[in-house]
């Protein structure tokens, strides 16, 4: 049995952009972007603070954590209504062939795990469209809204899932599976997905950016793409054929 | 917990059909727990913490007091899921009382003072054991661990919702805390025995 570790947003789900950043996520910069043109900007500034290591070290465990309770306070400041967050979320578009893939993931030697450095609210959309379990679904927090429709503050948990911290759930998950330390396989998409792509002993980039191509074993277009490589599907065992 | 069960399920059920209902009530959550954290060996953990505080504090009543604070993880979280699963899977409530989440949040608790014996150096250990009365989260504060200080920020947020706030959440809410309660605990035993490099 091994970990198939997946990454959420730019590789499960398409990423969206703000232009005039470098910065890509499904979830936050969607938000922000549906929210206007103030909180967008606003969004933009965290990210250069990010850059500028204005919330921590960002290998310290808050300084993501930081990052995630400011984009969450834009959100509340601009009045982010749970009608809105749903349709956000109904609407993310998946990374071609995801589905696909999933269907003939080979289940008998593959637990399918997610962690995101995003919202649990899409993660949870994949974990019923996907077939994975919910405790293994891992994100930086989850939007509960009150009875007016804002975002229930009292009930936001805001986690470390992201660089350092996707490593640290991996070595849970691998000691609750009872699993060795070379049991997994991970798939990702971007630049915070570079340390743990370099940990894991086999990695899959789908389409990837920010030197992230240098690293993995395989880089694909999307899951299509992946699902053709019989190389790749040979050697791993990661489907099952219909 | 059966007598709870009895008393809630009294109104709807015959008497054999309640008792096989709360013990599949109560086993479900056993092995969910066991899922969780039976690898975890927190009994082990105990103990060892148990122990280490016994060689360093010579007091007896002190030592009580401290011991008292490193038992229960597993049965706390028992409880806890048993309670959950009833309301979830068995009366079908889709809004819980926060309150019914401080088992979960006391066995956080629990695992944090164990941490704290197992990596404390001896300074601090003494300095633990003289203000045994203050809350342990206020020594952690101490220790560079940039995952015990995620872990901290997340406690002391879970504890104040459980314990000083009365507030329906949805049921989703609470397993997601619930979700998160086995993450830190998880976490922790990964502080004191950490992995070899992957």
């Amino acid at each position: 049995m091994k970990l198939l570790v997946c990454d959420v947003e730019g590789t499960i789900f398409e990423p969206h952009m703000i232009k005039d950043t470098d910065h890509a996520s499904y979830i936050w910069t969607k938000i922000a972007d549906e929210l206007g043109d103030a909180a967008k900007a606003e969004e933009i500034i965290t990210q250069k603070k990010w850059k500028a290591n204005a919330y921590g070290p960002k290998d310290s465990g808050m300084a993501y954590i930081n990052w995630v309770k400011d984009s969450i306070h834009i959100h509340q400041n601009h009045g982010l209504s749970a009608e809105r967050f749903t349709q956000i979320i109904d609407s993310a578009p998946y990374v071609s062939g995801v589905r696909e893939f999933f269907a003939v993931l080979n289940r008998k030697e593959y637990i399918p795990v997610l962690i995101s450095g995003g919202i649990q609210n899409l993660n949870t959309k994949a974990c019923i469209d996907l077939g994975i379990e919910r405790e293994n679904s891992f994100a930086a927090c989850e939007y509960y809204f009150n009875d007016k429709g804002e975002i229930d503050w009292n009930l936001i948990f805001v986690n470390s899932c992201n660089f350092w911290g996707k490593e640290e759930i991996v070595r849970i998950l691998l000691r609750k599976y009872g699993l060795n330390r070379n049991d997994w396989i991970f798939i990702g998409d971007g630049v915070n997905d570079k340390t743990i792509a370099e940990k894991a002993s086999f990695s899959i980039g789908i389409k990837p950016v920010g030197g992230l191509a240098d690293i993995v074993d395989y880089s694909f277009t999307d899951f299509n793409d992946l699902l053709t490589c019989q190389e790749l599907l040979g050697n791993t065992r990661l489907v099952v054929k219909k | 917990m059966i007598p709870l069960l009895y008393k809630i399920f009294r109104i709807k059920l015959p008497t054999n059909v309640l008792e096989e209902k709360a013990l599949d009530i109560q086993a479900n959550a056993e092995s969910y727990v066991q899922k969780q954290i039976g690898y975890l060996r927190i009994h082990e953990l105990e103990r060892s913490a148990t122990t280490r505080i016994r060689e360093k504090c010579h007091n007896d009543y002190i030592y009580e007091e401290i011991r008292k604070k490193l038992l229960g993880t597993n049965e706390l979280l028992q409880y806890g899921q048993t309670t959950y699963i009833l309301y979830s899977d068995f009366l079908k409530e889709t809004l819980v009382a926060s309150s019914l989440l401080q088992p979960f949040s006391n066995a956080v608790e629990i695992m944090m003072y164990i941490t704290f014996i197992h990596i404390a150096n001896d300074v601090q250990l003494r300095l633990f054991i003289e203000n045994s009365s203050k809350p342990v989260s206020y020594l952690m504060d101490n220790i560079e661990n940039k995952s015990l200080k995620v872990i901290l920020q997340d406690y002391r947020r879970m504890r104040n919702l459980a314990a000083h706030t009365y507030q329906l959440i949805s049921i989703e809410a609470a397993q997601s805390f619930i979700l998160r309660t086995y993450e830190n605990i998880q976490r922790m035993e990964l502080i004191i025995n950490p992995s070899e490099d992957m």
